[in-house]
């Protein structure tokens, strides 16, 4: 089955007409549809359920006519709505096409006035054209619909694949995929035909042997509700074993939370280191300013007096050019410096003048002021630049601070602000041991009502062969006694083919997983398929033994990839070998090449994960159909799984807006509508859109 | 391939140790007409198995 194209006509969000052809070259075999949040990548893969089993799993079934062409539509008109999907199987080309028609009416709801009908059409390649006579079967036989799970799936739902609790789910795949409900059937058809032998015997019989069916009649009834009690505790076991695995999950998160835990605290002290050092750096801002901040808004005060001094040295007024002891030695002298004597008058005078020199005084005040503010001034420059370090410093303890904020929020972000404190892990680890205890006892009590139906079996087995011996002779009991005993036989014998080849297969798997997981994820892990029909997963210890793996969604995630990729190989080898053994009664499934289509499968998987298995799977599998939207396409899957993109589309989301609000993504080296805002609609709607490279 | 030939070998030989370990040829033919009847019923939904099947053990073991 390789898909070759998908036309989605009117089909829940995807409005009108949508085409996808998809990558086939084997080199090129990945085709990757890119949609954002709600853009329909979903509905997409339900577009393929829908057209090849008729429903979806959604809550409302009945609403996959997309509202936009109903809106669209007038009153009255009718409206198609169509998935159809080409594919190639054996040399010839199938197009299984579901349809169906609406008229839309007064109330603008819709009425089905045909369908959903299928189809399959067929093209030899010999160009011979036919149709099926019984699509559905066709497409039951070709991919059974308790497989496509396994084909077509979410993402979000595939790691639990991996779980405890998922051994029913597997074992059913297993099943399916052999084609084991033949076997049940026939088992059930064989065990109800003894019944009947067994109610007519009692009818006919008389004295011991009456004696012995109604014993082996009791003993059958006791066997049915053993078996009624035992499918009880086998759910009790797993709902049990879900518990655990959810708890264990939640311990697996704490683990992976740990070194983001880590570094949360380790930032906080940081930040708190750097707070406090910012506390200090403003302390001494502060300390600086209030030293000296005044000399820094005061520059007339220091520069005033010199300036006066300047302006009174400039007029002459200053400095005093005779100093008071000048004149008082010319006086004593009585000789001027011209060498004219100094008269009485002028001595008078000297002296009036000299009581003016006062002011030699105030030169030298000046002065000292002068080289006080030259102190000043030199104080001033130094605080100035401590001031100007001291910001430096402070600007750079909060850039620091604003660093680790950010790392802080990334690292809270991570955990998603959930509660890992001790409290919290010691909650989790004792109901853990609770847990265990629980399903300890559970499976106690399973395995004895196991042993008690295995206990009633060989007693009904007794009671059969004595009863056969004591019908001897009475005609019409023997002849009974020794259906009874034929059917009994063929029933014992099919329920061991059954049990018997599950198991082989279950082996073959267990294989295949661990050839599968070295191929693609080239990590030194030990998987296996067990005998219960689990996944396991074991990594190196400390004490370098393997020891179980962390049940984290990364780990759950890869190892359900792997398992898958396994089935597809499981599918093929089925196939090319032709199919099974004719005594099996002819098998349904007649596996083949089948396709993986997987709605956003990697997003929970960790750096080492995406980096080999999506590039290891596309070799595995022979296509691969990855719809996702862009925060996990780019990086690490882009750069792995870029290169193999054969075919490339957008779902090219139309959201109700003011024309403006859109967003464009960058999507295999183009930019691309991602979301479009559109004015004057009420709902989304979106389209398909080729990315051609 | 391999594998599921293997597989299938492995399957043909389990087959071959139950159906020998049956203790009659009746058996081994009520057991293969059993099977031939569910796969000519298996597009039913409602099968007719039962009474073929009844008649088929009548037939074998009287």
């Amino acid at each position: 089955m390789i898909l070759r194209n998908l036309r989605i006509k009117n089909f829940r969000q995807l409005a009108g007409e949508n085409r996808i052809d998809f990558a086939t070259a084997p080199e090129k075999n990945v085709t990757v549809v890119l949609g954002d949040s709600g853009a329909g990548k979903t509905t997409l893969l339900n577009a393929f359920v829908w057209c090849l089993y008729g429903n979806v799993n959604m809550a409302n079934e009945e609403d996959v006519l997309s509202y936009k062409a109903l809106l669209d539509a007038p009153i009255g008109s009718k409206l198609a709505l169509e998935v159809s999907l080409v594919f190639e199987n054996d040399g010839a080309t199938y197009t299984v096409t579901r349809e169906a028609e609406y008229r839309k009416e007064d109330g603008g709801k819709p009425t089905c006035l045909r369908g959903p009908d299928v189809r399959v059409d067929k093209v030899t390649a010999t160009g011979t054209t036919t149709s099926e006579p019984d699509a559905q079967r066709f497409v039951d036989m070709l991919l059974p619909k308790g497989l496509s799970g396994f084909f077509l799936f979410r993402g979000e739902d595939m790691e639990e694949f991996a779980r405890q609790e998922a051994a029913a789910h597997l074992r059913g795949g297993v099943e399916v995929f052999l084609d084991v409900k033949i076997l049940d059937s026939a088992v059930k058809h064989a065990d109800q035909v003894r019944e009947e032998f067994e109610k007519e015997l009692r009818q006919v019989s008389t004295g011991d042997v009456l004696e012995l069916s109604n014993r082996i009649a009791g003993l059958t009834a006791d066997k049915a509700e053993q078996e009624e009690k035992l499918d009880e505790a086998e759910h009790n076991v797993a709902a049990l074993e879900k518990s655990k695995s959810e708890v264990n999950r939640k311990l697996a998160e704490v683990e992976e939370a740990r070194p983001f835990l880590e570094q949360q605290k380790s930032l906080a002290e940081s930040i708190a280191n750097l707070d406090k050092l910012l506390a200090e750096r403003y302390e001494a801002l502060n300390s600086i300013v209030s030293r000296d901040g005044f000399l820094w808004f005061a520059p007339d005060v220091l520069d005033r007096p010199d300036a006066l001094a300047q302006a009174a040295v400039q007029r002459g007024e200053l400095p005093a050019n005779i100093k008071p002891a000048f004149v008082d030695d010319r006086i004593a002298l009585r000789k001027c410096i011209c060498g004219a004597d100094i008269t009485e008058e002028m001595k008078s005078r000297l002296l009036e003048w000299r009581q003016c020199t006062g002011l030699a005084g105030i030169d030298e005040e000046i002065h000292s002021l002068r080289s006080a503010v030259k102190d000043m001034k030199v104080r001033r420059e130094d605080s100035w630049k401590a001031f100007g370090n001291q910001r430096g410093l402070i600007a750079e303890t909060l850039r620091q601070i604003s660093e680790e904020t950010g790392r802080l929020s990334v690292a809270t972000t991570t955990l998603h602000g959930r509660d890992f404190g001790l409290d919290y892990i010691t909650k989790l680890q004792e109901h853990l041991r609770g847990l265990v205890d629980d399903i300890i006892g559970a499976k106690t009590s399973r395995n004895r009502i196991a042993d008690r139906i295995s206990e009633i079996e060989r007693d009904i087995a007794t009671l059969s062969a004595e009863r056969n011996k004591k019908a001897k002779g009475q005609e019409a009991s023997e002849t009974l006694s020794r259906r009874i005993a034929a059917i009994a036989n063929v029933g014992t014998s099919l329920r061991a083919m059954r049990d018997g080849w599950v198991s082989i297969v279950q082996e073959d798997l267990d294989g295949k997983l661990k050839v599968t997981w070295h191929e693609i994820a080239q990590l030194d892990r030990q998987v296996g398929f067990t005998k219960e029909f689990r996944l396991t997963m074991k990594e190196l210890g400390g004490y370098n033994e393997w020891v179980p793996a962390a049940p984290s969604q990364a780990n759950e995630c890869a190892l359900s990839i792997a398992f898958i990729a396994s089935l597809v190989r499981l599918a093929r080898d089925m196939h090319q070998a032709g199919r099974g053994a004719p005594a099996s009664g002819g098998m349904l499934f007649r596996g083949g090449e089948f396709p993986l289509v997987m709605d956003a499968p990697f997003a929970k998987m960790d750096r080492d994960f995406k980096e080999r298995i999506p590039e290891g799977l596309r070799r595995v599998v022979p296509q691969i159909v990855l719809i996702t939207n862009n925060e996990q396409w780019k990086g690490v899957i882009a750069d792995r799984l870029g290169p193999y993109a054969g075919k490339s589309y957008v779902i090219e989301l139309h959201r109700p807006g003011d024309g403006e609000d859109g967003k464009q993504v960058e999507f295999l080296s183009q930019t691309v509508e991602y979301v479009v805002s559109e004015r004057g609609i009420i709902r989304d709607w979106s389209i398909l859109k080729e990315v051609k490279r | 391939m391999k594998a599921w030939e293997n597989v299938n070998k492995r399957k043909d030989e389990l087959w071959a140790k139950i159906v020998s370990a049956m203790p009659g040829d009746a058996e081994r033919e009520i057991l293969i007409r059993l099977l031939e009847l569910e796969v000519e019923n298996r597009s039913y939904a409602q099968p007719r198995i039962r009474g073929p099947l009844r008649k088929v053990v009548e037939e074998k073991i009287r």
